[in-house]
């Protein structure tokens, strides 16, 4: 499968239709990939594929230090494909200014991570190229059985596990530098008049910013839970994410990432709104 | 504020905490004086520190900055913009244009603000002193060139021929105009100021052009000459090569940096550029000494 | 420089090193000697596990702490530099603010079970805090603390404390660092007056015997550490090349998330914010880094280091070039955590060792 990445980049670079492409090559520890920005039909030998290919590379496609090479392709695992999806959806870039190079997947980590077992864009949902095999989507999960399973819980005992979970954070704000969501030039939490958000680390804080990052995911995030997996603290950050995007899907039907043609809840208006909140 | 005033508010002196070293972080309070607003949105402010003693054992060097704390806003990095030579205040001059100059932008005369300084290095007046001086100022950047042109005054004989040349955006953008009367009615000074084409008015008799070409226009002698130039980046990168046309050794040119700054003290790691804390090492730099900088202020 | 009517401080040396005076501690004691320091008085600080996690914990009782790691995610520089500080408060009366320096500081502390490279980061970063204005906060601390770090047996690929002129069993900034030597017996190295005195009161070191040897106990994990790039040739190169097309190679993948400068024990960035509420407030003093963006940016908008590849160079420069130049020692210790948890593989080894490849080859001098 490699070799048929390798074969589509260095046709794309040398016909010129692309000035780089964004993909995998490997790291220098073992059991790790680094993102890798080919420009050179010489270099594509670089690239790999494998079960280390964590990061969520559309995050590249809007960073300035990437955007500047010139019109991307890039090398995509479904969960990926989502996110370059609301990408489109939200302006950010355009559908025909980027060239995705999807791969079907089986899941990434050693165990798996935990979004792999319940994934069901094993073949991602948008491409120009695909490679590997196609794997047809699970159908019978319950994505929030983690989430369904913690509601469970009293609010005391909640409160106190996020209580516990915040008191960790030191904000470093590499959730959001991680997020290809968090496109935002300047994020609210720089933001000083007003302050939204304290920049100190203590547990209000943190309260503060993890739950305004969560708001402004609603109905956007798109489950590659690249922040959980990067927050050095380890706070499970899916769960609040994700609690939310369980409601966005119980009452608007919606799961962002799968359809660019889609309107996203929260930028989009209907007659047949409860809009309970507003009684 | 008035002397009954200051009377009735006791000196409230901030303590260390009784176990060594000092807490260098610690604002001194001081009461703001008197507030003038120099444009639309530049004011400047006369200080005293709260504490008498602490006003009369105060000393600083022209060209030196302070942490000015608005309390529960935050602090900010401003050039004591009075000179040495003044003793029973400071001054500082500042443009609204975030959180903590917004604040102190609302606050009036009497109210208590807070200080941590001299910071930072001063001009080498011993060095300026027999010479000539040819001061450049660009828009909100005279404070830290005014400093050392009421230094020179105070001290007139000690210097040379003193030109000025001042320009801002528009004739509102222009800072300390009472000074800049009082000045062009001296006749020891020279003092040309100017504005950028478009932002002159109907009775604007100074010139009309861009500091850059102005200063090739006035043409000032480099001979015995230091330069003082401080003003935006942009206008800095375009002086900068006529002063050496004109003959200026990049030794006899100095301007202020005004990196972003929090601690003043060589420890945030903000203000570093190269092997250069701007806030210890600065921020008054040569040129020559700026040129071995990596290009990050 | 600063100004004459600041009278410059003596720099007081935090640390006073001298001969080592060896001894050894039985294996079974190792808890007895953090029960005597809390006995004693002490705050003991030691690695502490939570699932995956390991960071530094204020603990009561010894089997809390956790030794078997190799270096815990984030280092103890967080003991006498916490994340979020109030470096002192005030109350807003009316015509009147009166500021309360109340920090309190002074409380004996112990850090228990660091790894010599955490040990290390001590000295490096007391010639900042003590360079020129002397920061309270971290000196008074440092006097008042006693380090007992644990020599490496083990390390993995991130470590490379070998190739920054330290090494798996070195006692720089140790006030007593314990090597394992043989099952059941620590060799002891008491390298301060502050150890010797701490040993003293514990009543649980022994005088050792000549046949003790570090050397063969650390052997393996030594050649396992190798030498990753050359020191020599790291400098020599940076300050001839701030810029090169290298720098845009080696870090176009770093998303600015600073994890490799939160999780530094040798990075010291710090903002300083005032919190209010409705009657007073307090100064803050928080962790900050040059990987952000907001860090230079100017009131104006102006970036001096307006994309992540300057900001990038900045941290290796800082720390292998104007560190070195400002304060005589190199700001890594090579615990290797930057590369372990960096996100992105950017890779601090990688691109030390692109450095120095080149250097040996002679490319990128003039
Ligand atoms: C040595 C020195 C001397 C100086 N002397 C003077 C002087 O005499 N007079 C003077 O007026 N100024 C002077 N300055 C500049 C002055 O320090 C700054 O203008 C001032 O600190 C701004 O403070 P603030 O809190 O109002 O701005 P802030 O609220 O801190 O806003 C500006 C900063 O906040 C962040 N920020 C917040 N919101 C945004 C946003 N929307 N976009 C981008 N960034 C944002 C950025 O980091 C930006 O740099 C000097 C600076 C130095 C270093
Ligand atoms: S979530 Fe799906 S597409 Fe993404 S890594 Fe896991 S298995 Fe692959
Ligand atoms: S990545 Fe983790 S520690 Fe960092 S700001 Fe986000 S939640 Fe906090
Ligand atoms: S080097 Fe890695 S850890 Fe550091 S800021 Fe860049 S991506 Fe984050
Ligand atoms: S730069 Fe990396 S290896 Fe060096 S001390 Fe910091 S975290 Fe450790
Ligand atoms: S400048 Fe960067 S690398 Fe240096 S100490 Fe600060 S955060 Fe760390
Ligand atoms: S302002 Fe903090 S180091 Fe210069």
């Amino acid at each position: 499968m490699i070799e048929q990445i390798r074969e589509k980049a260095k046709e794309l670079l040398a016909s010129g239709e692309v000035k780089v492409v964004i993909g995998y090559e490997n790291g220098g520890l073992p059991e790790t990939t680094r993102p890798v920005f080919i420009t050179s039909p010489d270099e594509v030998d670089r690239l790999v594929w494998n079960k280390y290919c964590y990061a969520n590379l559309a995050t590249f496609l809007w960073r300035k230090e990437v955007s500047s090479l010139g019109k991307p392709a890039i090398v995509a695992k479904g969960c990926d494909v989502k996110a370059i999806v609301v990408l489109i959806q939200e302006s950010q870039i355009k559908r025909e200014d980027v060239v995705i190079l999807g791969v079907t997947c089986t899941g990434v980590g050693d165990p798996p991570l935990s979004k792999c077992p319940i994934c069901d864009v094993n073949t991602p949902r948008e491409y120009d190229c695909l490679f590997g095999e196609e794997i047809p989507p699970k159908t019978d999960i319950n994505k929030f059985a983690d989430v369904d399973e913690f509601e469970k819980k009293s609010p005391e005992e909640r409160w106190e596990f996020w209580e516990e979970q915040l008191s960790k954070c030191v904000k470093c704000y590499a959730c959001r530098q991680v997020c290809p969501m968090c496109y935002c030039e300047i994020c609210i939490a720089d933001k000083n008049q007003p302050q939204w958000i304290e920049t100190s680390s203590h547990t209000r804080g943190n309260y503060h910013w993890n739950l305004v990052r969560a708001w402004h995911l609603a109905g956007r995030c798109v489950d590659c839970l690249e922040c959980e997996r990067v927050c050095p603290v380890d706070i499970p950050l899916s769960l609040v994410n994700r609690r939310l995007a369980k409601s966005v899907k119980a009452r608007f039907g919606y799961e962002p990432g799968y359809d660019t043609e889609a309107p996203p809840p929260f930028t989009d208006f209907k007659p047949q709104d409860p809009e309970e909140f507003i009684k | 504020m008035t002397e009954e005033h200051a009377a009735a508010v006791q000196p409230t002196v901030a303590h260390s905490g009784g176990n060594g070293l000092e807490n260098i972080y610690l604002p001194q309070l001081m009461v703001i004086q008197e507030i003038t607003q120099e444009t639309p949105d530049v004011k400047s402010m006369k200080l005293v520190f709260k504490d008498e003693e602490m006003q009369k054992n105060f000393s600083f060097r022209t060209g030196q900055f302070g942490e000015f704390t608005v309390f529960g806003v935050g602090e900010s990095t401003f050039n004591i913009c009075s000179s040495q030579t003044w003793k029973d205040h400071i001054e500082c001059c500042f443009r609204k244009v975030g959180r903590v100059t917004s604040a102190l932008w609302e606050m009036n005369e009497g109210e208590i603000i807070g200080f941590r300084g001299p910071y930072g290095n001063w001009y080498p007046v011993e060095k300026m002193e027999g010479q000539n001086i040819l001061f450049i100022a660009g828009g909100i950047a005279l404070p830290p060139v005014r400093c050392m042109i009421w230094h020179a005054l105070d001290m007139r004989d000690k210097f040379k021929d003193i030109t000025i040349l001042y320009g801002a955006r528009t004739v509102a953008d222009l800072v300390f105009k009472r000074e800049l009367e009082e000045w062009q009615k001296r006749d020891d000074v020279t003092i040309v100021t100017t504005v950028d084409p478009g932002g002159e008015t109907p009775d604007w008799k100074g010139k009309i052009g861009f500091v850059p070409t102005v200063l090739k226009e006035v043409s000032p002698s480099s001979d015995n000459t230091i330069a003082l130039v401080c003003g935006p980046p942009i206008m800095i990168k375009f002086t900068l090569p006529v002063l050496l046309e004109q003959g200026f050794a990049r030794e006899d040119i100095l301007t202020s940096l005004e990196n972003r700054m929090k601690c003043g003290l060589g420890k945030c790691g903000r203000c570093n550029v190269g092997k250069v804390y701007i806030c210890k090492d600065g921020p008054i730099f040569t040129a020559a000494a700026v040129a071995l900088l990596p290009e990050e202020y | 420089m600063t100004g004459d009517s600041k009278e410059k401080q003596n720099a007081e040396q935090v640390e006073k090193t001298r001969q080592p005076i060896l001894k050894t501690l039985r294996v079974e004691n190792l808890n007895d000697l953090v029960r005597k320091g809390l006995d004693l008085g002490y705050r003991v600080f030691a690695p502490v596990k939570d699932d995956r996690l390991v960071t530094f914990e204020q603990i009561s009782s010894p089997e809390e702490a956790f030794l078997d790691g190799i270096t815990s995610r984030t280092s103890p520089k967080s003991v006498l530099f916490p994340r979020t500080e109030r470096i002192f408060s005030y109350k807003i009366r009316k015509d009147e603010i009166v500021v309360e320096d109340n920090a309190d500081i002074s409380q004996p502390t112990m850090i228990f079970g660091c790894r010599p490279c955490d040990a290390a980061s001590f000295p490096i970063m007391d010639r900042l805090f003590q360079w020129d204005y002397q920061d309270r906060f971290w000196i008074e601390r440092r006097k008042g603390m006693v380090i007992i770090a644990v020599s490496c047996l083990d390390c993995d690929d991130a470590c490379f404390c070998t190739s920054v002129g330290l090494a798996p069993d070195s006692t720089e900034g140790s006030d007593i660092l314990l090597t394992l030597v043989s099952r059941d017996q620590y060799l002891a190295e008491v390298m301060t007056e502050k150890g010797e005195d701490f040993a003293e009161k514990t009543g649980l070191f022994d005088e050792a015997g000549a046949d003790l040897d570090k050397e063969t106990a650390t052997k393996a994990v030594r050649e396992k550490l190798g030498k990753k790039f050359d020191l020599d040739k790291i400098k020599p190169w940076l300050d001839e090349n701030y810029e090169h097309e290298f720098w845009a190679e080696v870090t176009r993948m770093c998303i600015g998330c600073g994890i490799c400068t939160y999780v530094c024990p040798t990075c010291h960035c710090f903002d300083l914010v005032d919190e209010a509420h409705y009657d007073g407030g307090a100064k803050i003093k928080n962790w900050d880094a040059c990987q952000f963006a907001a860090f230079t940016v100017h009131a104006s908008g102006h970036n001096p280091r307006p994309d992540q590849i300057s900001r990038h160079r900045q941290r290796i420069m800082h720390k292998y070039k104007y560190y070195p130049d400002n304060l005589g020692a190199v700001l890594c210790t090579g615990c290797g955590r930057c590369v372990r948890h960096c996100p992105m593989e950017v890779n601090l080894i990688r691109i030390l060792k692109g450095i120095s490849d080149m250097e040996k080859a002679g490319v990128g001098e003039e």
